[in-house]
């Protein structure tokens, strides 16, 4: 049995013959990030967001095994995955709604308690537990952001080191609109992850 | 001057995000990270990026694939394979050699094919011939063999002919040649030979004659 090729191009000229391990190669390498990405798309979605964003994501690698060879090299492999990814969780959203779009927002105080809460009873050592707190400060501050596009734009940047030309080309919208949605997404983050540490300090002092 | 500057800061600070992923020119991150050592606002913006970085990445990691992946695969095995996947599965590479007898039948066939229609246009063309032909005639026979100068214009062969009753046959071949069906071969030689457009002229001797 010859080895698996890592190079995504391989892959989906392994899947475009039929191997499945190409398929299975390509979900375990690549599914995590298209994942997160339709988690934070999904937000608007409310309790349902996890259920419809593993759907997505299955949904996206279904086509992408029913059809590998309509990556045609022209952007870069992530750029084209996180592209359908994109496509599948808007078309999500248009079916289920915007029902708790508006439960929540920056500006509200209802933190996600219960992963907060958990964290802070994680056993382990401090700096692990405000490593974990932080993390998921930042995860809920982004959930919560306003601009939807904001949230995208920091959520690609971040997931797949994507530059602002292949953020642009996914979001269909000149580069300097891409720059904009960066530079205000991370102040407005920013600032919510400030008043969730003068929360969060206000409750440990 | 100052709101010159302050674009430029900007449109520098807009650029951070590439700088980190390894994007911006090689002007833009020189400058970028004279920035990020000199102003700690720069820095902390950095780390802030940096920070959001992590906590995407960590998440990634933290989740599971297997369930995702037993879900696709149910899928797979539910549906049926598309027509152009089953075509490759089953002429795949190992199995051209398989294939060859076929091949050679196929072209051996179209050679055949080939052939049979050639000799169709042929056949076709020699019957357009025989129905060009009048009914009950022959093709004149030349008596006369002709060369007329190269300097003899359309009109003064014409005139000669007409004077020396004869028909061309065939021509011109090369050097201005010409066969003749004269009426009479031996008045229309001499005839020709008078006309001044002529360099040679002979009798041809019919088949058979002796």
């Amino acid at each position: 049995m010859s080895a698996l090729p890592v190079n995504p191009a391989e892959l989906l000229a392994a899947m475009a013959s039929g191997d499945q391990r190409a398929l299975d190669a390509l979900y375990r390498a690549w599914s995590p990030r298209v994942r997160v990405f339709a988690r934070l798309q999904l937000n608007a979605c409310g309790l349902d967001a996890h259920a419809i964003a593993d759907e997505v994501t299955i949904d996206v690698f279904h086509d992408v095994w029913r059809a590998p060879m309509r990556y045609d090299g022209r952007v870069a492999f992530g750029t084209w995955l996180l592209t359908l990814a994109r496509n599948k969780a808007i078309d999500q959203i248009r079916r289920h709604g915007k029902r708790v779009a508006h439960e929540e927002s920056i500006d509200s105080e209802g933190y996600d308690q219960s992963r907060l809460e958990q964290a802070e009873h994680d056993p382990g050592p401090q700096t692990a537990r405000e490593s974990v707190q932080r993390r998921q400060a930042v995860l809920d501050c982004l959930r919560r952001l306003r601009n939807p596009l904001q949230r995208e734009s920091l959520t690609l940047w971040a997931i797949d080191d994507l530059s602002i030309a292949d953020i642009a080309q996914i979001q269909q919208a000149p580069e300097g609109t891409v720059k904009t949605r960066l530079f205000h997404g991370r102040l407005n983050l920013r600032q919510c992850i400030e008043r969730w540490f003068v929360q969060e300090g206000g409750r440990h002092d | 001057m100052t709101d010159t500057i302050k674009k430029q800061e900007q449109a520098l600070r807009e650029a951070l995000p590439d700088y980190l992923n390894g994007h911006a020119s090689a002007d833009q991150a020189s400058r970028i990270a004279a920035k990020l050592e000199q102003d700690p606002a720069w820095a902390a913006d950095a780390a802030w990026m940096g920070d959001i970085r992590s906590a995407i990445e960590q998440e990634a990691a933290s989740l599971d694939a297997s369930a995702g992946l037993a879900e696709l695969q149910r899928r797979l095995e539910q549906e049926k394979p598309a027509w152009w996947r089953r075509l490759l599965q089953r002429f795949s590479l190992p199995s051209l050699p398989r294939l060859a007898p076929l091949a050679i039948t196929a072209l051996a066939s179209i050679c055949i094919i080939q052939a049979w229609l050639l000799w169709q246009v042929q056949g076709t063309a020699n019957e357009q011939m025989q129905w060009r032909s009048v009914p009950g005639t022959e093709a004149p026979v030349a008596n006369l063999r002709v060369q007329f100068k190269p300097d003899t214009s359309i009109s003064q062969m014409e005139a000669a002919l007409e004077l020396a009753h004869a028909g061309i046959v065939t021509g011109p071949l090369p050097g201005h040649i010409y066969l003749l069906d004269g009426l009479d071969a031996a008045a229309a030689l001499q005839s020709l030979k008078n006309s001044g457009v002529v360099d040679e002229a002979a009798l041809i001797e019919a088949p058979g004659a002796q």
